[in-house]
């Protein structure tokens, strides 16, 4: 059984289609790309997913539960994490907050009024440890809207990180990174792909045709081709559109 | 060292005990000299009320980033609350101050259920509706509430601690009592803050959206946060009856729930735990000692909040830091 199976959902917004019978299977342990031109319904179709937005059709498993419809809060509580596209920090908490409030330890006493966090050197500790694993360490007292794009970006993923995920969904975390975060990020994902199923979204496609077991394309609100990146390439379509030339 | 720029309740935090100690020393040793200030003994009775009632605002406004412009009520149905309580119910004090939190609380959760979905300036619109509906049943509810004249002659209760009574009847009595509960609401808000509920209620005021893809029940951490501070606004309200010997549709007032507003603003509340304290003592003293000498004391005092809210938006306590930094030797503001 697949972690996450998705079957033909549908999105609307008033007249417009934006997700046109999608269906998708991310299975345990595996690392998938969605691409596709802008506009297709990458980020309608992260966002439906996490919840955001119910479909107008459709069905959404996670490990065997329908979680159609369901919130975003709810589906976080599942193990399913996001990452944005526009960063969406906690920009006035310091960086070490910033992931503390985003861990489950926290969340499930959350409505506890006693007992100072900051003492708490377990959380401190596995903050310290995410911080390092994306290259964050010694920053961990600024608060996050003074930190630099680059690292604006590491954090993005290390706040969803911190939520210890069982899926995670990454909106096209190379954005603006530069080379040399490229490579670092992909030496990340390489390192976190033992522990966690991921889904991202890249225009980037040498970075996700190098790392991804499984790619799915998108283009009209519709998965138009899937496979692992050799048989994409291979795919006359894909080949015959600019994607494969770049891959 | 953290920068001036960061907001409270996040980063390495500044120790409590020595501006605790601080206040504490200058409350407690208040009546010693204030008669030789020029002031008098109510005058730090209000004040104290008062700072307790900016700070339960605070918590809202200031932690959690929710604004309410009708808090008065709160601080209204507490005083009100306190006055059926001790006169219809029994001369207790402790039931008086219980009734007071009690029924601070539930109208506070009755009005968060109806706003805590909303955010920014919509909130802000309900919590004034609500506020101005709460006034009108004030003045209306004549049989309960004594309508515009208000419950009139309410007693102060001793405070009775088993082996001991204390008589709160003088101003200087009430006045010790008042400052004993503003350091036990003091130490549990400060200790909140740091807590995991502050936290998230600091992730909330960030960020709700991502808050939310954190898995936090943001719509019942606001409705918390609204029920605490309308209960600890619902105490001040008790002491307030108890200082004025009287609970009035005033105290509910739409310029009322401003006053609180200004206080925490003025004094520096988005920056520091601190400044609703410094705000409500500068509001009461400049109330009185403009106000003696002009009719039109709240003028100078609006314009005054212009000019902080336009150019030193982090209050009293803002400028102070700034100041503090140059003196220093440092950019102001810089990390």
């Amino acid at each position: 059984m697949a972690l996450l199976e998705v079957s033909d959902l549908h999105k609307r917004f008033g007249q417009q289609i934006v997700l046109d019978g999608i269906s998708l299977r991310f299975e345990q342990g595996q690392l998938a790309g969605l691409i596709g031109p802008n506009g297709a319904g990458k980020t309608t179709c992260f966002n439906v997913l996490t919840g955001r937005f119910a479909p107008n059709r459709g069905r959404i498993v996670f490990d065997g539960t329908d979680i159609t419809g369901e919130s975003p809060a709810a589906i976080a509580r599942r193990g399913i994490a996001r990452s944005f596209q526009l960063m969406n920090l906690f920009d006035a908490l310091s960086v070490l907050d910033n992931l503390i409030v985003a861990m489950p330890a926290l969340r499930r006493r959350a409505f506890r009024p006693f007992g100072a966090v900051r003492k708490d050197s377990e959380l401190a500790a596995r903050a310290q440890a995410l911080l390092a694993d994306v290259g964050l360490a010694g920053k961990e007292y600024r608060p996050a809207r003074d930190l630099a794009y680059g690292d604006r970006r590491r954090l993005e993923i290390a706040v969803a990180l911190a939520a210890e995920p069982r899926l995670l969904f990454l909106d096209e975390p190379t954005a603006g990174m530069g080379a040399e975060g490229a490579h670092q990020l992909a030496a990340l994902i390489e390192r976190l792909r033992e522990r966690v199923t991921m889904v991202i979204i890249e225009h980037d496609m040498p970075f996700l045709f190098a790392l991804a077991d499984r790619i799915s394309v998108i283009q009209w609100g519709q998965v138009i081709a899937e496979g692992s990146p050799a048989e994409l390439r291979a795919d006359p379509w894909v080949a015959r559109s600019n994607l494969g030339a770049i891959a | 060292m953290p920068p001036a720029s960061a907001t409270i309740a996040t980063l390495a935090r500044p120790a409590f005990a020595r501006p605790f100690v601080l206040v504490m020393a200058i409350l407690l040793t208040a009546p010693l000299w204030i008669k030789q200030a020029g002031l008098y003994q109510y005058i730090a009775l209000e004040i104290v009320i008062w700072a307790m009632f900016a700070l339960s605002y605070n918590l809202l406004l200031g932690q959690a980033g929710l604004p309410s412009f009708g808090h008065g009520a709160y601080f209204g149905v507490g005083a009100y609350a306190f006055g059926l309580a001790v006169k219809h119910g029994s001369p207790n004090l402790w039931l008086g101050l219980a009734a007071a939190l009690v029924a601070a609380a539930a109208v506070g959760a009755l009005v968060a259920l109806f706003i805590s979905h909303r955010r920014g300036i919509y909130y802000a619109l309900m919590t004034i509706a609500f506020g101005q509906v709460m006034w009108f049943i004030a003045i209306k509810w004549h049989s309960v509430t004594g309508g515009e004249d208000g419950l009139l002659a309410i007693p102060r209760p001793p405070l009775e601690l088993g082996v001991a009574s204390i008589s709160l009847a003088s101003n200087e009595a009430l006045f010790y009592f008042a400052v004993a509960l503003f350091a036990i609401v003091t130490l549990f808000l400060w200790q909140l803050q740091d807590a995991p509920f502050g936290r998230v209620m600091a992730a909330v005021k960030g960020n709700e959206e991502r808050a939310r893809y954190c898995g936090h029940a943001v719509w019942t951490v606001k409705f918390a946060t609204f029920v605490i501070s309308a209960a600890l606004a619902g105490l001040a309200g008790a002491l307030f009856a108890m200082a004025q010997n009287s609970a009035y549709p005033n105290v509910m007032s739409l310029h009322n729930s401003g006053f609180v507003v200004m206080m925490v603003l003025i004094g520096g509340g988005l920056v520091s735990f601190w400044g609703p304290v410094i705000g409500a003592a500068f509001f009461i003293l400049a109330r009185d000692l403009l106000g003696a000498t002009t009719e039109a004391w709240l003028l100078w005092y609006g314009l005054l909040f212009m000019a902080v809210v336009l150019f030193k938006p982090e209050g009293i306590v803002g400028a102070w830091r700034m100041l503090r930094a140059r003196w220093a030797g440092r950019v102001p503001g810089g990390a």
